[in-house]
């Protein structure tokens, strides 16, 4: 009997076109195109390597372990990043640095500012307890919410799709850092103020929900749901932060109303701003909204039974 | 004139050995300095950690499980017996509280007791079987940032400075910028691990060009027993870059099976759990067995045999396996699918001369721990443990003594030596040819030796130093990131590692473990059980053996035929 | 053949954007669609109920879903956002036999019970989907003659990949949708991509330059206008249109079309039927290339009589 290996058909050459950049010497990125032989379930990295010993000996591309590890292969694959040692090649592909990173050379990227960013997360276990020795008392269950955060390598990926990464100065930590601060905050060991560093130094409510990090996420780590959102229920405590009070402002509303007032809810985050009220007045204009409409609404005939409602979800 | 940074003790190497050394060596009170090839936690060999040993001394028969483990079957008869009861010490008090203590989660179960890989001996995992290194280096990593020490990471030291009698420091490329300096210590310790890409096929990553063992040959240190190389069976034929995946043929979590390796025939060949039930990492076994199926030609080294977990439930191994991933990757049914394998080298026992109580080299102020000594063969737990001692050793004695000069001419010499090879030109080979071709070597000798081809491969190996290397030249004369020119420094690494470990096998006539001799076939315990020591001093390579001694655990035979011997 | 099925607008398409309350029930009688719409149905909760208490989020969901269960229809709703959470919601209560339990708990009270039995569809699919391109076709009396719409369809119509699957589908609902109407489809890199309105009170900046982006790549790529069917995405876009900076070289304004303003247009429903006039950014340009004629009054062009 042989062992059933499943064939794929898969083509003869693979056509690579390859950012290249040396700041130091060039003015502008160019792009190299370059023909490799197709190997048997050929990895990306497989033709990078072949490029590498063959085409372009001194090109600049980073990899580690090669087996998804270390996480430090990810690039930009036709547009959309992958762990080059874990993903198929293609028969075409354009590869470039990720986005949103300082290239040093090629496809090599600083990954400076993530580990600055991290470090002020103080991301250890925080304890003011003294340790009790091993093995501490512990149960799967206290730490199963964060199982699948474990499993990041910390590729930078997500990072590199964040959209509010990718505005200047967003202030705003992106999913890997959430992640690992995510993970800290859901140990029970940890004693450290993770809800404030959320809040104020990770800037979670900043994050729009948009859930591109879980699709390009290599070890599929839901981290919106798993990590993010923890986060932010955690954050939400820290009510000085806009993020927070919009949650609550929102939450008010559609307990007082029976749905949300946009109108409300933006004044009770924001206060009277020259830009709110300017806004307003445009909406206003073409009947989106009344201009009293932040101060007042008419609850609809059920708000009541709504407000009982999700009080008795809430305390659940 | 190149910059100097001074430091009381330099750490050479962010593994296991190195992080541990960095962070005892500071709790000493030492000003610590670390140079990493890659980057720290994420290069090198640790991160392969599939699990931690658990070491307990209650239970006495699993005990001495463990002491035979440790002794026959890991290490052949070669470590250091009085070095293993110190780091039992070691394992058993401190190594798990130090990583416990920064927040690993070794995983436990819903009672909250320790989950172990149950065999004759045990282990334990953090968050799955072949996920662990990543995880405790991530911890240590993080600890070093966290503590403010300097850490020079994607920078490669290129060699060690000395005054003539000491090793004080060493010159480094940071090859980000193409910038070099010198690291000027009172100690150095060497922590570049025992895994190196010095084969066609092999499981070192991609930076690990064996600089340790190569500068401790130039600079004249004792090596040993570096003809001891481990060679895996069961690791990934294709995709080529997943040669790195081992499909862990010692007991898993979860299961008392064990995975199985299967000839072309379809025919089981290996299972740990019944050939070698006591051979907790059955290496040196499954190499002999599949020597076997390849001399009957029902394999290839490079392929036509397969390994799987076909026989144990897909839950199990899915729960507990970080392996199992690469099946689902490759669209494979790890309840039904088998994986075909290739060997691949994988690690060496052997490496600098160490008198392992303060893991000291033959060169003063130079110190080594973890793979690249040639006491134990190492793991994450072991090398941890050298690390305390080589960090606290160090730094204790540095902190007693006054700095010694270097040679500002050494410096010069070597400068000259690295920004030699920055020449672009279409005229000569590229280096990443060289290094292919050294793999290529290595590849060819592969596991089954003899006098004939280990001269053969020494001849090659010579041909590439004498007519590939001085004719190297690069696409590209630029400093930054200049894979060629790291290629170029790489291939001098290789060269003088592959032929100090080619000498070796030469010197050793015997076989054992996982280094086999056709032309001399048996396990020689009563000439063999020794330290098998080359140097080169002035060019010239030097040899000695040193007797390795067993107060707790002899061998049973002072000699048996190889392919009897079951470690 | 009547369609009926349970209809939940959610917050925005009752206030803000009640443009599209009123285009989705025009062109869902048009094509003899039946949408129930719940009484009293509270809110899905946006991002900012999960960000507060994971038993809120599934209790405010899960007694929409019982709303709706009792009509014994399948549920739809207009808004991406709004769709995920009760999506979201509705696979875990199914899966999860605790979490069902607690909101059933909750919901006691009003006499309501999540069972599980509906699924959850955006209008948009019951458009290109339940009817199908063909029904579709067959209603189009005035066709968009090349309009080039871009399409944006918003995060949470087809992410997280948990929900709705790996992405690479070679033309989405939208696309089809616009060619079917006659009009032609603008690629640009921003039609999967985020508005960022979950940030816009938060840091308003962050939303407008990401909008402004997508805004100002579709115009480059020669947008007459933009399609979403989503109203958060809409909201961005339109009201705060005037305070993007376009990264594009064309700065006039674009308007914002909802896709049932869109498939309205092109079966011959009145702009007031549509509420075409209630949107920031007018929207003559569109309706002139379509074939509205203009009066002298400047006032929105009317379908000819």
């Amino acid at each position: 009997m042989s062992p059933s290996l499943k064939q794929t058909t898969e083509p003869d050459k693979v056509r690579l076109r390859i950012y290249r950049f040396d700041p130091a010497i060039d003015r502008a990125p160019r792009y190299d195109s370059y023909e490799v032989p197709h190997t048997p379930r050929m990895r990306i990295m497989d033709a990078l390597d072949y490029v590498h010993e063959t085409l372009a000996v001194d090109f600049g591309y980073r990899w580690l372990c090669g087996s998804k590890k270390c996480g430090t292969c990810a690039v930009n694959v036709n547009g959309s990043p992958k762990l080059a040692c874990w993903e198929e090649a293609q028969p075409e592909m354009t590869i470039e640095p990720m986005d949103n990173m300082t290239v040093i050379r090629d496809l090599v990227t600083s990954r400076d500012p993530y580990e600055a960013f991290l470090a002020k997360l103080q991301p250890l276990v925080i304890r003011k307890r003294e340790y009790s020795g091993f093995p501490e008392p512990l149960t799967e269950a206290d730490v199963a919410s964060a199982v699948h955060l474990r499993d990041c390598i910390q590729c930078l990926a997500c990072q590199s799709v964040c959209p509010v990464l990718q505005q200047p100065d967003s202030g705003f930590a992106g999913p890997a850092l959430l992640v690992a601060l995510s993970e800290l905050s859901q140990d029970p060991r940890d004693e450290g103020d993770r809800a404030k560093m959320a809040a104020k130094e990770a800037q979670v409510f900043k994050c729009v929900s948009c859930y591109e990090c879980e699709r390009v996420c290599p070890v599929e780590i839901p981290i919106v749901g798993e990590a993010i959102e923890p986060l932010k229920r955690l954050a939400y405590r820290e009510k000085s932060t806009p993020g927070a009070r919009r949650a609550g402002a929102f939450l008010d509303s559609v307990k007082k109303l029976g749905y949300v007032n946009p109108s409300e809810v933006a004044l009770k985050t924001q206060g009277i701003t020259w830009n709110g009220l300017r806004l307003a007045f445009r909406m206003a204009l073409r009947g989106k909204i009344r201009l009293t409409d932040a101060l007042f609404k008419r609850p609809s005939p059920g708000a009541e039974t709504i407000k009982t409602t999700y009080d008795a979800g809430e305390s659940r | 004139m190149v910059d100097v940074l001074e430091t009381d003790v330099l750490v050479i190497g962010g593994g296991a050995a190195g992080t541990n050394a960095v962070l005892k060596a500071a709790d000493r009170g030492a000003k610590v300095t670390m140079v990493v090839k890659g980057l720290l936690g994420k290069s090198g060999c640790s991160i392969f950690a599939a699990f931690t040993p658990y070491f307990q001394k209650t239970d006495e028969e699993i005990r001495r499980n463990r002491w035979r483990f440790m002794i026959r079957y890991y290490n052949h008869y070669l470590a250091d017996q009085e070095y293993c009861a110190r780091m039992e010490d070691y394992m058993c008090t401190e190594f798990y509280p130090d990583l416990e203590r920064l927040g690993v989660y070794w995983r436990r179960d819903a009672e909250g007791r320790l989950e172990m890989v149950q065999a004759r001996t045990r282990s334990l995992v953090a968050h799955k079987q072949g996920a662990t290194g990543p995880i405790l280096m991530d911890k240590r990593r993080r600890e070093i940032f966290r503590r403010g020490i300097p850490v020079y990471e994607e920078c490669a030291v290129t060699s060690l400075l000395t005054n003539g009698e000491r090793v004080v420091g060493a010159t480094v490329l940071d090859y980000r910028r193409g910038r070099f300096f010198v690291i000027h210590a009172k100690n150095t310790i060497l922590a570049t691990g025992h895994s190196d890409y010095l084969a066609t096929r092999a499981t070192g990553t991609r930076e690990q060009s064996a600089d340790g063992i190569a500068m401790a040959v130039r600079t004249g240190a004792e090596l040993a027993n570096l003809e001891i190389q481990w060679w895996h069976v069961s690791d990934v034929l294709e995709p080529k870059s997943w040669m790195r995946y081992h499909l862990y043929p010692n007991p898993l979590m979860g299961t008392l099976e064990t995975s199985r390796l299967y000839n072309s025939q379809g025919e089981m060949f290996y299972e740990q759990k019944t050939h070698s039930p006591g051979a907790a990492a059955p290496y040196t076994e499954q190499l002999r067995r599949l020597a076997l199926e390849v001399a009957a030609g029902r394999a290839r080294w490079d392929g036509g045999y397969h390994s799987g977990y076909d026989h144990i439930r897909a839950e199990t191994i899915n729960t507990y396996q970080h392996q199992a991933k690469v099946w689902s990757k490759l669209g494979l049914d790890v309840g039904k699918d088998r994986i075909e394998c290739g060997i691949t080298w994988h690690m060496r026992h052997g490496g600098l001369n160490v008198n392992a109580e303060r893991m000291e080299t033959s060169l003063p102020g130079l110190y080594a721990a973890g793979g690249v000594g040639c006491h134990y063969l190492g793991g994450f737990g072991p090398a941890s443990f050298d690390g305390k001692v080589a960090g606290e050793a160090a730094a204790d004695d540095a902190l007693a003594s006054g700095r010694k000069p270097f040679s500002q001419e050494a410096v010069a010499v070597e400068e000259k030596r690295v920004f030699g090879f920055l020449r672009a030109g279409s005229d000569g080979p590229r280096p990443i040819q060289a290094k292919l071709r050294i793999r290529q070597i290595m590849w060819d000798l592969g596991y089954v030796k003899n006098e004939r081809n280990m001269q053969a491969a020494l001849a090659a190996l010579q041909a590439v130093r004498e007519e590939t290397v001085p004719r190297l030249r690069l696409q590209s004369t630029t400093r930054n990131w200049n894979t060629g020119w790291m290629d170029a420094l790489d291939a001098c690494a290789m060269l003088d590692a592959c032929e100090a470990t080619v000498r070796s096998g030469l010197n050793r006539k015997e076989s054992r473990g996982p280094f086999y001799r056709e032309d001399y076939p048996y396990v020689d315990n009563e000439n063999w059980m020794c330290r098998n020591i080359v140097k080169r001093m002035n060019g010239e390579w030097q040899s000695r053996t040193q007797p390795i001694q067993a107060p707790y655990l002899p061998p049973e035979k002072s000699r048996e035929p190889f392919f009897e011997a079951d470690y | 053949m009547k369609r009926t099925y349970a209809y939940f607008p959610g917050c925005s398409a009752k206030s803000t954007c009640s443009e599209l309350d009123l285009s989705t029930h025009a062109v869902a009688a048009l094509f003899d669609v039946s949408l129930i719409e719940l009484e009293n149905p509270g809110c899905t909760g946006a991002r900012e109920f999960r960000a507060i208490s994971e038993q809120l989020h599934l209790t405010a969901n899960g007694r929409i879903l019982a709303l709706a269960e009792r009509n014994g229809c399948d549920l739809v709703a207009v808004c991406d956002t709004c769709l995920l959470n009760l999506t979201e919601t509705n696979r875990r209560l199914k899966e999860d036999s605790e979490a069902r339990d607690a909101v059933n708990r909750a919901l006691a009270a009003e006499g309501l019970v999540y069972r599980g039995a509906i699924e959850v569809k955006h209008f948009l699919w019951v458009l290109t989907e339940d009817l199908g391109e063909e029904s579709l076709r067959a209603r189009v009396v005035r066709p968009l003659r090349s309009l080039r719409a871009a399409p944006f369809y918003g995060c949470h119509i087809q992410r997280p990949k948990s929900i709705y699957g790996e992405d690479g589908e070679d033309a989405p609902a939208l696309d089809r949708l616009i060619n079917v109407l006659g009009g032609e489809v603008v690629r640009y890199a921003g039609a999967s991509k985020c508005c960022g309105f979950h940030v816009v009170n938060v840091d308003q900046k962050i939303a407008v330059r990401m909008s402004g982006s997508h805004l100002g790549n579709a115009v480059a790529g020669g947008a007459q206008c933009v399609v979403t069917p989503c109203p958060l995405c809409h909201t961005v876009f339109d009201a705060y249109q005037p305070s993007m900076e376009r990264q594009s070289r064309d700065p006039q304004a674009t308007p914002i079309l909802h896709v049932s303003q869109l498939v309205g247009l092109a079966i011959g429903l009145s702009t007031e039927a549509l509420g075409l006039s209630r949107h920031v950014v007018g929207c003559a340009d569109v309706l002139a290339h379509i074939g509205y004629s203009r009066d002298r009054t400047g006032a929105l062009p009317q379908l000819p009589a």
